[in-house]
């Protein structure tokens, strides 16, 4: 007969954690899993094409027909705005995705290996960390020229050093555990070691601030194209919409309501699950 | 305290070299030859070498980097082919009124900021505390450019309160022009304030001077004003500096929605006109402002805790 620990594993607290309180998680979850739904299912959700113009139906007021209005080429500003999740929630994606995994490694090469590596990787932490970043990413993009794939490179090439700064903190705590002594001591190779044992457990603040990020990036991916940088029209993008609509304010107000909105409840969602994550970190350890 | 403060600055040397080094590869970023992308492809062959000529493009690149380095520590960042007028000087006249942008927004920030972050921490736990995290939650996820348009419509087209174009006449006037931008960058930065002061403020109220002053009769008017509140503003400092850069990002985009000639709408309008050398200019100014915050920021700790620098 096999014995039953008496404390639970973290891995089976996940889940029990999920059923137990933590309310802002569980909104968090369900709000980004409706979003990223409707952005999947855009053609499904939306009952107008985002592309198509409709001179005659023109700057129309919210109504059953166009919940958001419509803009200035009579498109439905609902259909857009479902449409656009697909290419924010991508920048927010991508934005997060190559940076969390570029800067996890060098930041658990730098807290393990420790030495000049280390030395080395401060520096340039430092730097980079000394420029504003929306300032950055706009030079950088100013330069590569406008698009969202000059975006992504200019994320990835700033955005690595804020996880950097994270896991190596964590990977210089852990290096000094036992376990990874004992690892040590079995003969285990230093890769094994860093990517088995200690990057495991000292990813999980670098994924509670990947939520904040992702927030972040959907706000400067959708001020990018904006200002013209990033996402080129006719694309359904929520801050080229708002550009684009913005002199028509004053006749027409909803044409920069809806968008606006999309980007305030993606950023809530995303801190929601955020805070929820942190008290599930917090509790681990606990 | 002199040796601390000698030492905080020799320590941001080598930060400053980096950044001198990010803001000359810059131009190296853009694809092809920087001579013809700041000429337009229509520049005849002998202008194009002249240019390059001119930009040193044809020396290696470390000679490239120490001339750009010599200088810049000159004040020396050329000519701009738009304004037709030395860049140094178009871009720093327009660091003032970037400045009091600044400025101004931080000041209110600290106004929305303090009482709320104290209601939340006094109620701590309630349904007011749970209500004001949740609107500045919301705060936080207003895109600046969004929120500026909006705040622009209510109150200067729909309620015609304040002024939403230009820097006004000086003065009074100028700060009645740049209440409406600073109003949108104190909402985007008063969530990151609320939230900090929030947990030291009730660390504060639970503190054991604070239960001694309840003891003594104080009254709770003199404690929150003479206690508490002065306690619990030292984390105003430590949040606006480290968030010094997220302010300088909003910045540039409230500069650029209200009209207003700062360094930030400068630095958007010379994207389109190519301007290579004032975008330099201006990302290496923004990134000394931050040097510099950090510093003041570091160094006012010190002043008001001497335990600080003791302790290094």
């Amino acid at each position: 007969m096999s014995i039953v620990p008496a404390e639970a594993s973290p891995r089976r607290t996940l889940p029990r954690w999920l059923l137990a309180g933590n309310w802002s998680l569980r909104l968090g979850v369900v709000g980004f899993a409706l979003i990223v739904l409707a952005a999947i299912f855009a053609p499904l959700v939306s009952s107008f094409d985002p592309v198509a113009l409709d001179l005659r139906n023109a700057l129309k007021a919210p109504s059953l027909v166009h919940p958001m209005g419509t803009d200035h080429l009579g498109r439905d500003v609902f259909s857009r705005v479902i449409y656009g999740a697909r290419v924010d929630l991508q920048i927010g994606a991508i934005g997060v995705a190559l940076p969390l995994i570029l800067g996890s490694v060098i930041g658990l090469a730098a807290g393990y290996l420790g030495g000049w590596v280390d030395a080395v990787v401060g520096r340039i932490v430092d730097i980079i960390i000394a420029f504003p970043f929306l300032v950055l990413v706009i030079a950088i993009v100013a330069m590569l020229g406008p698009g969202l794939i000059n975006l992504y490179i200019a994320l990835t090439a700033i955005s690595w050093v804020l996880y950097t700064r994270i896991v190596r903190a964590e990977a210089l705590a852990l290096k000094k555990r036992e376990y990874v002594l004992a690892a040590r001591n079995l003969g285990f190779g230093h890769l094994r070691i860093m990517f088995r044992h200690i990057l495991p457990n000292a990813i999980a603040p670098a994924f509670v601030f990947a939520m904040s990020d992702f927030a972040l990036d959907v706000q400067v991916g959708a001020t990018l194209s904006f200002f013209g940088l990033g996402a080129q029209p006719p694309t359904p993008e929520w801050g080229l919409m708002i550009a684009e609509t913005r002199s028509m304010m004053l006749t027409a107000p909803w044409v920069v309501v809806g968008p606006g909105l999309a980007i305030v409840v993606v950023s809530l969602v995303v801190s929601l699950i955020g805070d929820g994550l942190a008290d599930l970190v917090r509790g681990i350890d606990d | 305290m002199i040796r601390y403060v000698a030492m905080r600055i020799l320590q941001t040397l080598p930060v400053l070299l980096g950044i001198s080094i990010v803001v000359f590869f810059l131009v190296r970023l853009i694809p092809g030859d920087p001579a013809v992308a700041t000429l337009g492809s229509r520049a005849t062959p002998q202008l194009v070498a002249r240019v390059r000529d001119q930009l040193g493009l044809d020396l290696p690149l470390w000679q490239q980097y120490l001339a750009f380095l010599g200088n810049a520590l000159r004040g020396n960042f050329g000519i701009s082919f738009f304004y037709q007028q030395d860049v140094w000087t178009v871009t720093i006249a327009r660091l003032p009124i970037t400045l009091l942008l600044m400025g101004y927004t931080i000041v209110l920030a600290a106004v929305i900021a303090v009482p709320f972050a104290f209601l939340a921490a006094a109620r701590r736990g309630r349904l007011t505390d749970h209500a004001i995290r949740l609107l500045f939650t919301i705060g936080l996820g207003m895109p600046v450019f969004w929120s500026g348009i909006i705040l622009a419509y209510l109150f200067g087209v729909h309620w015609k309160l304040l002024p939403i174009a230009g820097p006004g006449d000086g003065g009074l006037d100028t700060l009645v022009h740049l209440t409406l931008p600073s109003l949108v960058l104190a909402i985007s930065i008063s969530p990151i304030l609320v939230r900090t002061m929030r947990s030291s403020i009730a660390e504060v109220l639970a503190s054991d001077y604070v239960t001694t002053g309840r003891a003594m009769g104080l009254s709770p008017q003199y404690l929150s004003l003479g206690y508490i509140l002065r306690n619990s503003l030292r984390p105003v400092i430590t949040v606006v500096t480290i968030n010094f850069g997220y302010l300088i990002g909003g910045t540039v985009i409230a500069e650029q929605i209200f009209s207003l000639a700062g360094v930030g709408s400068l630095l958007i309008g010379s994207i389109s006109t190519r301007d290579y050398a004032v975008i330099q200019l201006a990302t290496l100014i923004f990134a000394l402002l931050v040097v510099t915050a950090n510093l003041i920021g570091d160094l006012l700790y010190v002043v008001l805790d001497p335990r600080v620098a003791l302790h290094k």
